[in-house]
């Protein structure tokens, strides 16, 4: 992905690039609004990582705004250090479409960026999803693994759906809450990782190879290869 | 909270009314001047006369005897004045009747004084006033009045009065009204923007028409409430200033630590780091309830214009919980009933309950139940949560929404005790009220949401 970062802390944004870098990712970093404008007007972006706060006139939903304004319909994720529910809203109803705020871990950081650039490119409307022997089918609700049926409840179903969509890629436990359940909060209970140890031994109880693989201190990936090379 | 005052209790009512009493008692006091002006001039008047020709008739009984008395009687009633109302009764001292215009002697009264009786004149009961006295030959005189004529007046100045007054009561009434509503739209207009700025509005100003008491006063109250904005920003830009300059080093300092943990550093360095970005992480989770807390200690309530079901947040969380719940030996119940759209933030909703729920199945313990609960109660909505764990100690229930504080026996357990004070903060954003109490076994917590005010 090509990404566009505008933040006017250096060090903040330094390692943003070479973090984004380092994932794979193209990345590029402005300090205030008026450079972020010129090089979206310059370039085609795959995503952009905007900071709440900017000096000058124009701060980031400022930014925001203009260019949704503007048609633009690339991805942006809102960075911010005003972490309150409230600046959040504001954010999201501003156009963004992910807000995290600082600090924030680059892991998280990282797998909210590519659900965003996977919801922006042109999506394979399959009715029938499959990872390996794994399918699930959006239509009859119905999941099998290697043909046999899993039985799976209405929730563990949307579960399993967001994670075959987001195959091969992290989702964290933030993402799943906000994705599956729809609710943005901090559990202080492992209550996410219990719903998945569940949905795990329904999917992966007599399979040889485990599909559902846990990335110590980021979250959750769903992918045939062995996980461990990821993390 | 009513927008009227009670009729008793409402200055306005009472300025309204003392205002009534007064012009009542000043028209009260007219009629009463007016009355005694005619008709009571009337009836004295008439009163002076009989006196006067009683003593008139005895002067010439004791002079020239019964003779005299007849023709001076008969004089009286021929000499056109007031002939219709003279009452006269002459009686010989053999008690034959000499001459008169009334029947008989009244029983009533005494002699020599003014009574006041009927009398029976051309068969007819009348109402007069009247003297009789017997004269030293022994005849008997009446002289009086008939008072019919001036009753007639009398009827008439009272029932003149009695519309007057009517009519004065009706005025009073009506400007009672007028004034009481005149005060109350004034007062009531201040009371509605106090109410909406209480409950988060700053933006509200009471209008200011004309240079009266009321317009006088507002254009004070708008110069407060400019002035509150302004501090109000001011908290609001140093909180945002706080979060943001120190949201930002600390940020730094997490990146720092999480680039230190790329693949080459040693096992030891990757562990001190790891720990130290979860402590940044609870820091920054502290620090968010800390800002919240006295976000809601500050007493300005968010305007929330969503819509929120608290049966839905209610049903939601507890299939979330449901699983670690049981992993953690304890069951988990809705009692869930659909409740009214309450306007609140949903996620921070979800966070109070979420709190209790990790509350409850920390401290509740292995083989307890723990019911969440949702309805409708007047005035809006709550949420109950209730184990059948230890409870608290009864003596530290007070304390329990304090900063800080923990009940000693669970200071083993992780935590830093702002839990329940940021569940109370949530609550009181939402302009609702938290309770704890020990059901014995148990505790339960209720969170109290009010409807749209």
């Amino acid at each position: 992905m090509k990404c566009l970062i505008v933040d006017d802390d250096a060090e903040t944004r330094d390692y943003l690039v070479a973090a984004l870098r380092q994932a794979g990712h193209a990345a590029h970093g402005c300090e205030n609004a008026e450079q972020g404008w010129a090089q979206l007007e310059l370039a085609e972006w795959d995503a952009l990582i905007l900071d709440r706060m900017l000096p000058g006139d124009a701060d980031g939903l400022a930014l925001l705004k203009r260019l949704r304004a503007r048609g633009m319909r690339l991805p942006v994720l809102v960075l911010s250090a005003l972490g309150d529910v409230d600046e959040r809203v504001l954010g999201l109803r501003a156009g963004a479409d992910d807000y995290l705020s600082k600090p924030f871990s680059t892991a998280e950081l990282l797998a909210r960026l590519e659900n965003l650039g996977r919801r922006a490119a042109p999506a394979e409307d399959g009715l029938v999803l499959r990872v390996g022997d794994l399918e699930l089918d959006l239509r009859a609700l119905r999941a099998s693994r290697n043909g046999i049926r899993i039985n799976l409840q209405q929730r563990e179903f949307r579960l399993l759906e967001y994670l075959m969509r987001n195959a091969g890629t992290v989702v964290t436990r933030g993402m799943l809450l906000e994705s599956v359940w729809e609710y943005h909060f901090d559990p202080q209970t492992n209550v996410i990782d219990v719903q998945i140890s569940r949905l795990r031994s329904k999917v992966d109880k007599d399979a040889a190879a485990p599909l559902i693989h846990t990335i110590r201190g980021e979250g959750y990936m769903l992918c045939l290869k062995d996980a461990d090379a990821h993390a | 909270m009513r927008m009227r005052s009670s009729l008793i209790t409402s200055i306005a009512s009472r300025l309204a009314l003392m205002y009534g009493l007064i012009a009542v008692a000043s028209v009260g006091t007219a009629v009463v001047a007016f009355y005694f002006g005619t008709v009571g001039v009337l009836v004295s008047a008439s009163d002076a006369k009989i006196a006067s020709i009683s003593a008139h008739l005895r002067e010439a009984g004791v002079k020239g005897g019964i003779e005299r008395l007849r023709s001076e009687i008969t004089l009286q009633l021929q000499d056109k004045l007031d002939t219709d109302t003279e009452l006269f009764l002459l009686q010989a001292a053999d008690g034959r009747i000499v001459l008169g215009n009334v029947s008989a002697f009244p029983e009533a009264g005494q002699d020599d004084v003014l009574t006041s009786g009927q009398l029976l004149r051309e068969h007819e009961q009348i109402r007069a006033h009247f003297m009789r006295q017997r004269l030293p030959d022994g005849a008997r005189l009446l002289v009086g009045r008939d008072l019919r004529d001036i009753d007639a007046v009398r009827g008439v100045v009272e029932r003149a009065a009695m519309i007057g007054l009517l009519v004065a009561l009706l005025f009073v009434s009506a400007g009672t009204w007028f004034l009481r509503r005149a005060i109350d739209s004034r007062v009531g207009a201040v009371r509605r923007i106090a109410r909406s700025i209480s409950a988060g509005d700053l933006a509200q100003r009471v209008p200011e028409s004309g240079a009266d008491e009321f317009s006088l006063l507002s254009r004070d109250i708008n110069r407060m409430l400019a002035q509150i904005e302004r501090l109000m920003e001011g908290v609001r830009n140093v909180s945002n200033a706080i979060a943001h300059d120190l949201r930002t080093p600390l940020s730094r300092v997490r990146n720092r630590l999480a680039a230190s943990l790329r693949p080459g550093a040693s096992s030891q360095m990757a562990e001190a780091a790891q720990k130290s970005i979860e402590e940044i992480d609870q820091l920054i989770v502290l620090f968010e309830k800390l800002l919240r807390i006295a976000a809601a200690e500050s007493g300005v309530r968010p305007v929330y214009t969503d819509r929120i079901d608290l049966a839905q947040i209610a049903a939601n969380l507890v299939e979330l919980y449901e699983a670690a719940a049981e992993e953690s030996c304890i069951m988990l119940v809705a009692d869930v009933q659909a409740t009214p759209l309450l306007p609140g933030d949903r996620d921070l909703v979800a966070t109070a309950l979420g709190s209790l729920l990790d509350n409850a199945l920390k401290y509740a313990g292995a083989g307890s139940m723990v019911t969440v609960g949702c309805g409708p109660v007047p005035g809006g909505a709550e949420l109950v949560v209730r184990d059948t764990g230890p409870g608290v100690p009864e003596e530290t229930l007070p304390n329990l929404t304090e900063r800080f504080f923990r009940v000693d026996r669970s200071r083993h357990l992780p935590g830093n005790g702002i839990g329940l004070s940021n569940i109370n903060a949530i609550v009181k954003l939402h302009g609702g009220s938290l309770t704890v109490r020990n059901r014995h076994p148990g505790l339960e917590i209720r969170m109290y949401f009010p409807g749209q005010d």
